[in-house]
């Protein structure tokens, strides 16, 4: 069961958008002239190329129709919430309280892992994170903070 | 020459364990199917705050060319491409381990790629300083004419629809203006965020896009592995005719490499489908390609490393780096305040030789480190990729957290990989967004000035003799990626 997406509509569509927000947030910067630029000339030029870029590809994708998409949704999650558990837990608890989170996130993902594979791979990130980044470029993050 | 009075003289001791260390690394990184050069370099760019510069140039790059080396390994054992230049090594490397034939395979892969290195380097010894006697003269006009089609050529040549890699570099040239202008002193884009001030982190948008979005899809892609051939050392040594068989593809795929590697967007993976389709074309006997035809080797291991040592030739003499890692090579040297550009070799010549020293050392180095250590490279390749993706997470995070201390670069890494999973859903392709990211605030700076010479006229700007000739190729670029798009796109699925 894969769930149709017509991709370049949606992603034409989404590109365009961007390119629209950028090109009116330009006109906050000032604009000025070609001979002299404000700092919203760029990003007015570029966000209007890519309008323009994304509304064909938007029209293209429109004449075609959805395709079946695989959508890796367990992956997608459990990896998002693994990266941000780190981000979270980092700065109040430090590095191992937070790799042991996150790493443990990260095996959920994959359905096939076991108990003891994953308190090897948590402990191994840990030794690995702490000699590459607090031993080797000498990074002065708490290890365990209470 | 400088390349020994000051290049190998400059080399210290340090060094020369740091170019050690990178090629090894490299190797490693190279051999392990999922772990990629970029990733690799983008989590040990903080380095730079530690060495020297050359130093820390000598170990990243020696990452790059190192994982070159190592990633024919996993292709011909496992079929499984080490990294997306050695895929087509697949092909015919495989099927000759299936015919008992893997120590052979690895032997030629480790010295056509040795021989593919050195023509490269010689290459990048002799052009570099001639291209940047020339590029000095230029002004803001031809440079700006010359970004624009490095810019275009990247978005259209890389893997893709072209329509969608040049809407990949606009976006990548509007995350680029993020932070603070430097002309005006006004805040752009930055919605109050004091992290954003400086702009986007390049590390966190690199292992967002390529290192977070490519694990979500690879998990779920994840392969049952065959046994692998076993290896002897006896059987890797080539019979005469074997070797005699290799030598002329191994010099079409350096040459092969040597045009395509500078490009922008082509790099060693377009060198090495390039050589082997070469290769196929010319050969008497096309039937025995995809059978374990030992040319069908030696030609793409060749062509990738010559265009590894080439892709130096335009990021180190004009300061345009044609592909991500090159864009994160630069970025190491931004990090010590040396701004890349025409002016580079010769202010700092002692970096430029004492680098391309390294590049003669390691490739010396990674020709007797890849054969004797074989079989520590054969056992990594029994890790299964459930256990290294979570180890990649954990470096990830860890990575880009102790660049700053702070925990914004992790959620920019974690909104840059959804960004990564996205593009990888709709079919784009990320590296011109990283191009786009490097190129664009570099357009924006020298469209300002060669505007402010010529009054703000486009057309006074594009009408002197060289810009108009480049903007007529750009021009022509254009124009085939937009005809391109009327036949048929192909998918990932």
């Amino acid at each position: 069961m894969q769930p149709k997406l017509n991709r370049d509509a949606i992603s034409g569509f989404l590109l365009a958008l961007i390119g629209a927000a950028a090109a009116y947030r330009a006109f906050d910067y000032g604009i000025g002239s070609a001979a002299r630029m404000g700092s919203g000339y760029f990003p007015l030029l570029i966000g209007g190329a890519l309008v323009l870029l994304g509304a064909v590809i938007a029209i293209g994708g429109l004449r075609a129709s959805a395709t079946p998409v695989h959508i890796p949704r367990r992956e997608l999650l459990l990896i998002a919430f693994s990266v941000a558990s780190f981000a979270l837990i980092i700065g109040r608890f430090g590095l191992f309280p937070a790799l042991g989170v996150s790493v443990l996130l990260a095996c959920l993902a994959d359905r096939g892992a076991g108990l003891r594979q994953t308190i090897g791979i948590v402990l191994f990130s840990c030794l690995l994170v702490w000699l590459v980044f607090v031993i080797g470029l000498n990074s002065p993050t708490a290890l365990i903070k209470v | 020459m400088e390349l020994f009075t000051l290049g190998f003289a400059s080399l210290t001791l340090t060094s020369v364990v740091y170019c050690f260390a990178g090629v090894f690394l490299g190797t490693l990184v190279g051999v392990l199917p999922g772990v990629g050069a970029l990733s690799a370099i983008s989590l040990l760019m903080p380095v730079s705050f530690y060495l020297d510069p050359t130093t820390a140039l000598v170990f990243l790059s020696g990452i790059y060319y190192g994982a070159e080396y190592g990633g024919s390994t996993a292709s011909i054992m496992l079929n499984l491409p080490g990294t997306s230049s050695n895929a087509i090594t697949c092909l015919d490397g495989y099927p000759m381990a299936q015919n008992g034939k893997a120590g052979v395979a690895l032997t030629v892969t480790t010295y056509v790629s040795f021989f593919g290195g050195t023509v490269g380097i010689l290459l990048l010894t002799f052009l570099s300083p001639v291209i940047s006697r020339l590029a000095v003269a230029v002004g803001p006009s031809e440079y700006a004419a010359i970004l624009l089609l490095s810019i275009i050529m990247a978005a259209t040549i890389s893997d893709g629809p072209p329509l969608k890699g040049i809407a990949m570099v606009l976006f990548g040239a509007l995350l680029g203006t993020v932070g603070i202008d430097v002309n005006s002193g006004d805040y752009r884009f930055t919605f109050g965020v004091p992290e954003l001030f400086d702009g986007v982190s390049l590390v966190a948008l690199a292992l967002g896009t390529f290192g977070v979005g490519e694990i979500i899809f690879a998990i779920s892609a994840q392969k049952a592995r065959g046994p692998m051939p076993k290896v002897t050392w006896r059987s890797m040594i080539p019979s005469r005719p074997e070797f005699l068989k290799t030598l002329l593809p191994m010099a079409r795929g350096a040459g092969v490499g040597s045009v395509v590697g500078p490009l922008p967007g082509a790099g060693p993976t377009i060198a090495s489908l390039i050589g082997y389709a070469v290769e196929k074309r010319i050969s008497r006997t096309p039937h025995r390609f995809g059978k374990g035809a030992i040319e069908g080797i030696s030609s793409p291991e060749a062509a990738n490393n010559a265009a590894v040592q080439t892709a130096f030739i335009p990021t180190l003499s004009l300061g345009i780096p044609g592909s991500p890692t090159m864009a994160i090579m630069l970025g190491a040297l931004m990090i010590h305040g040396i701004s890349p550009g025409p002016k580079f070799i010769f202010e700092q010549p002692e970096m430029f030789w004492g680098l391309i020293a390294s590049f003669w050392l390691g490739n010396i180095l990674l020709l007797g480190l890849n054969l004797p250590l074989v079989g520590i490279w054969l056992w990594l390749l029994r890790i299964p990729y459930s256990m290294m993706y979570p180890v990649i997470v954990a470096l990830i995070c860890a990575g880009v957290y102790t660049l700053t201390n702070s925990a914004f670069a992790v959620w920019l890494v974690l909104g840059f990989g959804f960004v990564g999973f996205l593009l990888r859903l709709f079919d784009y392709s990320p590296a011109p967004l990283l191009i786009g990211f490097i190129l664009g605030p570099m357009l924006e700076e020298n469209l300002r000035r060669a505007l402010l010479i010529h009054r703000g006229s486009y057309i006074e700007m594009f009408s002197r003799p060289a810009t108009a000739a480049l903007m007529l190729l750009t021009l022509a670029i254009l124009l085939w990626a937009l005809l391109k798009r009327n036949s048929p796109v192909q998918g990932n699925d």
